[in-house]
């Protein structure tokens, strides 16, 4: 009977200090009409103001900011300790939010208004990466802002996701956000997407149809040849070989332009280049992509 | 013209034209005889050589013998050197032998410059590269039959003048940063045209047919003689049947084409289309002359294929039939390996 009251106490004790723990990271400052705690760049609007007032506002040094209690605590600063490195060596920002209900329209909504109504991002074009976890959408999404833009363009941004998102399938959040981590960093430290990147990890599917497919063009092409080399009648339709060169005489009579017409068509100009972007509540424009889990 | 005997002018044997040495060869006392030497020799022997002068352009074919084919119509000439044992064209062993009682004959020719020997070589030779030749055609027997033969053409020199009118259009396009342009101008181009051809041959037999005898061009004309029926002997000739005329209708056409191509090179635009062609077409000469083919007939499966050999610059010409199941082979074989190879490649490059 002792021993049960000790191991409930131990039980109990373990508990309270997962909820300390936990509320000391998610940490909220209130905003008010008076006072929307936004940066100066942010034009306040009646459009917006909602907005921005249901937005958490948070102390932007944090960078971790894990409202739904997926990771413990040392986890929290082993990826403290990934984001500021991550920051620090690609001169971009990076902020891991996870929420349990979502009030915004989408997680695309969500991680953008967060971006913008708090003070993140490095430089003019505030530079970053917003990495959310949304429990009540049960979604992954990457939200990019500023150079992370031309960084991670769509195919990029799928495989980042595509990589991880079965570690928040099996509920291993810390893993599956520290192996994100590693991921976008691999990205950032091979610099900016060329055109063939997408090209890089082909799926053996597409390599054995495309080698099927030049398989049997090249084989068409060959039997072609070797056809037509048991073809040794062709017909004669001109009278080059008895054409007497002296005797040719061609007098130009006339060259007149009888008409000339200029059509002129728009050209659709291309803006995503591989980055597929749109503007959030505020104004600004953001990148991403979302993957469920 | 002279006629030349074929007989030897020493011991009066037999004697047969040898391309090789462009002489006459005579197998019994082993004499050789060129050109020069034969006709010296008729001109000695006086009693035809008065006769048989003759300055009328219609000369008439004399001393020759024609075989006539019963299953297929087909006529073949020889002399008596030679003789025909089966028909050229269908194989047919029935053949009637008559001496030749009509008929011009031809003004010029161009004698055999290569020998059986080099012929059934040349066939031989045809198997490389080409794995999808049936192994029948391998067979020797088939080759053996292979027969020069004297091959009726016409020639026709012809002169092409006149004015022939071209729409040309030229396309430019070019585009800033937000706009594609595309510039379309329409020229009338008129040309006066005027050009030669010398010698556009027309296959003057029936027989042959007109794509193979196309195939079998250029000969090189620097090399015609005067006609001499002793260039005949040790091979078959054939009687024109396509008449003068209607041949010369195959022969405008291909200087026409020609004609058109050669003036529309001058118009210096993009696309070109002729609008209006008054070019004439006149002709100012015609021939008929007789050029050396080595020939042979193969049946496979049913069909016969013709195959024909320059007797001047050795050109093979024929289709060759294509071996089914070796195709479909070689077909998969291909494809295996090149799909393998462009796994790996691409593989590799990825």
């Amino acid at each position: 009977m002792k021993r049960t009251i000790r191991i409930g106490f131990i039980i109990f004790l373990g508990f309270l200090y997962n909820i300390c723990l936990v509320s000391a990271s998610t940490n909220t400052n209130i905003r008010t009409e008076s006072d929307y705690r936004v940066e100066d760049w942010v034009e306040i609007t009646e459009s917006n103001k909602r907005h921005i007032l249901n937005t958490p506002s948070v102390n932007e040094e944090e960078k971790i900011y894990d409202f739904a209690n997926l990771y413990t605590e040392s986890e929290e600063h082993d990826l403290f300790n990934k984001v500021s490195n991550y920051i620090n060596s690609y001169n971009m920002d990076l902020v891991i939010v996870t929420i349990t209900s979502n009030n915004k329209a989408s997680p695309m909504t969500y991680a953008d208004d967060f971006y913008d109504y708090n003070k993140f991002g490095i430089g003019q074009d505030r530079a970053g990466v917003l990495f959310l976890i949304d429990m009540e959408n049960r979604e992954i999404y990457m939200s990019t802002t500023g150079n992370a833009i031309n960084m991670y363009n769509d195919y990029r941004i799928n495989e980042s996701l595509e990589k991880v998102y079965q570690y928040m399938s099996n509920e291993e959040y810390f893993e599956g956000t520290s192996n994100y981590i590693k991921v976008i960093s691999d990205y950032a430290s091979s610099g900016l997407p060329s055109n063939n990147d997408s090209n890089q990890k082909m799926p053996v599917r597409v390599v054995i149809l495309r080698s099927l497919l030049s398989g049997l063009i090249i084989t068409i092409i060959i039997m072609i040849i070797l056809i037509r080399k048991n073809k040794l009648v062709r017909k004669a339709t001109t009278a080059e070989e008895y054409l007497d060169q002296d005797s040719v005489d061609i007098k130009t009579i006339s060259d007149s332009l009888i008409s000339t017409n200029t059509v002129r068509t728009t050209i659709e100009h291309d803006t995503s280049s591989g980055s597929s972007t749109h503007s959030g509540s505020s104004g600004s424009s953001h990148g991403g992509g979302g993957h469920g889990f | 013209m002279d006629v030349l005997d074929n007989k030897c002018p020493a011991c009066g044997a037999k004697i047969i034209f040898n391309p090789k040495n462009q002489k006459w060869d005579c197998e019994y006392c082993g004499s050789k005889f060129s050109l020069e030497e034969m006709k010296r020799y008729e001109n000695a022997s006086s009693s035809k050589s008065n006769t048989k002068k003759n300055t009328n352009s219609k000369k008439k074919l004399e001393g020759l013998d024609v075989y006539t084919c019963k299953n297929c119509g087909a006529e073949v000439m020889a002399d008596e050197t030679t003789t025909a044992t089966s028909c050229l064209y269908c194989g047919s062993t029935t053949i009637l032998k008559d001496k030749i009682d009509d008929g011009i004959a031809p003004s010029k020719l161009i004698p055999f410059k290569n020998v059986k020997e080099d012929a059934i070589s040349a066939f031989k030779g045809l198997y490389k590269g080409r794995p999808l030749m049936p192994k029948f055609f391998n067979n020797p027997k088939n080759i053996e039959k292979i027969t020069g033969v004297y091959i009726p053409f016409w020639t026709y020199d012809l002169k092409v003048s006149g004015q022939i009118d071209f729409t040309a259009t030229d396309v430019k396009t070019w585009s800033d940063y937000s706009y594609r342009y595309t510039k379309t101008d329409k020229f009338l181009c008129k040309r006066n045209s005027r050009m030669s051809f010398n010698r556009v041959l027309v296959d003057g037999s029936s027989r042959f047919d007109d794509d193979l005898m196309d195939s079998i061009e250029p000969f090189n004309f620097k090399e015609l003689v005067e006609y001499n029926h002793a260039y005949l002997s040790g091979f078959l000739a054939e009687k024109y049947d396509v008449d003068s005329n209607k041949a010369m209708e195959r022969a405008n056409k291909r200087a026409m084409n020609t004609a058109i191509s050669t003036t529309k090179a001058t118009v210096i635009h993009q696309s070109k289309v002729v609008t209006n062609n008054n070019l004439h077409i006149a002709k100012v000469n015609d021939d008929y002359i007789l050029l050396p083919v080595w020939m042979v007939n193969i049946k496979y499966k049913d069909k016969t294929y013709t195959f024909a050999m320059n007797g001047q610059t050795g050109e093979i010409v024929g289709n060759i039939p294509l071996d089914i199941r070796k195709t479909i082979i070689v077909s998969i074989l291909l494809f295996i390996i090149t799909t393998v190879l462009a796994f790996f490649i691409i593989r590799g490059v990825t």
